[in-house]
């Protein structure tokens, strides 16, 4: 628990900070604050933004960093005192799971409304019906990922062992961001000049990391938002978000038979 | 009650661990292992706590199939070698936690189980500030609080002093008076002896009653 308490300060510091470098600014759009807190703006894809985006990573690599290896750790320590007694150890993976469900939405929550709050406190924040379902969808899109991720690094924890697993999964995340350097304009798949921007830019979609820029989307109640301009990537929030229910839910699977086949040596692996 | 071990055999990493052990065991006995490091005793008593599955084999508890008709043994406490309890919170928290799992051990177990092993229940010292000492005497002491039927205490004596083996001693023999069924494995023959009624020999994964032939063959290579 303390672990997830610093997780959720240290998101709410990023978002604070976020919010209170707009300046003084009178008037603030909700929406604005939402996409702005969901890897930025993101016009145009150059070092500078891809930078910012690997920077805007931190909390969240800092809470799969913890909770990634919150049902793995049980097999380390004290866990087999634990496992001897408990009759159905499925039911107590099921448990961890909804725990760590649980937590994610948590601590995505915190991580907005900080921002939000922050907001309100220094400008006048309006919102519309569309800004409340941007920041639902955001809310929906960054919890469900960051669950995937952290179910995903128990599950390699599991085989392999923690380091291993929060190197592999932050490691693709870092890679997949680093890919997108590759759209930006004079590479190789050039999304701006060009004979072949329009092929070029549907590749983008394909990067997994590029699903997690709200600007970059689109969706139905809030279509009309000035500030989704960059739709043209062909990325809808149902899309990303029914994708990465279905990987979470195949994660999930994932994890669930792992345990079942593994043994429980009880010995410390890292 | 009968607790029996048919044929099981374990291979992890391509070896062997454990190779067509076989052995039945009473209520009211103590059976000692005997066998050097990596002979298969961790092995097999995490096989009977269910921790660990063998690829064939069974183990039955009075009719019943493990892994089949139940997940672990009912009624079970035991030690297990190089496994720790939780690191932050103080054996008298270690001990709630886990017995809140069954429900069995009230508050005033677990106080009489630790001060059983001669450690204070109030001691505030978490777990990872603990002795090598105190620490298994807490481990001990979670074997015992729930008065289980089965006790499997694998090397209880590592880290122990002179008064915490006499100690050890007495609880063996208070259980075993209990009715608990003993399994108890060390690398120190004399525990063994003084305290089981049947001893067994394992040596790569195969277990063998100690017979008179099984001890000469060892004092044999001990004095070579």
């Amino acid at each position: 628990m303390k672990n997830f308490l610093i997780c959720c300060l240290c998101a709410a510091a990023v978002s604070v900070t976020k919010v209170i470098s707009f300046g003084n600014v009178e008037l603030l759009n909700a929406d604005y604050i939402v996409v702005q807190c969901t890897f930025g703006y993101m016009e145009a894809i150059n070092t500078q933004t891809l930078l910012e985006m690997v920077l805007a990573m931190f909390p969240f690599l800092l809470f799969q960093m913890f909770e990634g290896i919150e049902i793995y750790r049980h097999m380390c320590v004290g866990g087999m005192y634990y496992f001897y007694r408990c009759s159905n150890r499925k039911k107590w993976l099921f448990k961890e799971t909804g725990v760590l469900a649980v937590k994610t939405a948590g601590f995505i929550l915190i991580y907005y409304m900080a921002a939000v709050l922050t907001g309100m406190f220094f400008s006048r924040v309006e919102w519309s019906k569309a800004a409340v379902m941007l920041l639902a969808y955001c809310i929906c899109m960054m919890a469900l990922w960051l669950f995937l991720t952290t179910v995903v690094m128990n599950a390699i924890a599991l085989f392999a062992n923690s380091s291993v697993s929060f190197t592999v999964v932050a490691g693709v995340q870092l890679l997949f961001i680093t890919l997108l350097s590759l759209f930006q304009e004079g590479r190789i798949f050039d999304i701006y000049t060009g004979t072949d921007a329009e092929k070029h830019i549907k590749l983008v979609k394909w990067n997994p990391m590029s699903h997690l820029v709200a600007a970059w989307h689109t969706g139905s109640g809030v279509m009309h938002l000035d500030i989704l301009g960059n739709s043209n990537y062909g990325m809808s929030f149902y899309g990303t978000i029914l994708a990465e229910l279905l990987f979470a839910a195949f994660a999930v699977f994932v994890l669930f038979e792992a345990f079942d086949r593994m043994d429980l040596m009880g010995e410390n692996r890292n | 009650m009968v607790l029996t071990v048919q044929n099981i055999s374990k291979t992890i990493k391509k070896r062997a661990i454990l190779c067509d052990v076989s052995g039945e065991f009473e209520s009211g006995k103590v059976y000692g292992f005997i066998g050097r490091n990596g002979s298969g005793k961790t092995m097999l008593f995490r096989a009977i706590s269910g921790l660990i599955k063998p690829d064939r084999g069974e183990i039955i508890l009075d009719g019943k199939r493990l892994h089949h008709d139940m997940d672990v043994l009912p009624s079970l406490g035991m030690i297990i070698e190089n496994a720790d309890m939780y690191p932050g919170l103080t054996g008298k928290k270690n001990l709630v936690y886990l017995a809140k799992i069954k429900g069995i051990a009230t508050e005033n177990d677990i106080c009489n189980a630790i001060t059983r092993v001669g450690l204070d229940p109030d001691d505030k010292r978490t777990y990872r500030k603990c002795s090598l000492g105190m620490k298994q005497r807490l481990k001990i002491a979670q074997a015992i609080m729930e008065k289980p039927d089965i006790i499997i205490l694998d090397e209880p004596t590592n880290g122990l002093d002179e008064d915490g083996v006499k100690l050890l001693h007495n609880i063996v023999s208070e259980e075993k008076k209990r009715g608990a069924l003993i399994l108890l494995s060390s690398h120190n023959k004399e525990d063994i002896e003084q305290l089981a009624d049947e001893v067994f020999y394992m040596k790569d994964g195969i277990m063998k009653r100690n017979d008179e032939n099984n001890l000469m063959h060892d004092k044999g290579k001990e004095n070579k």
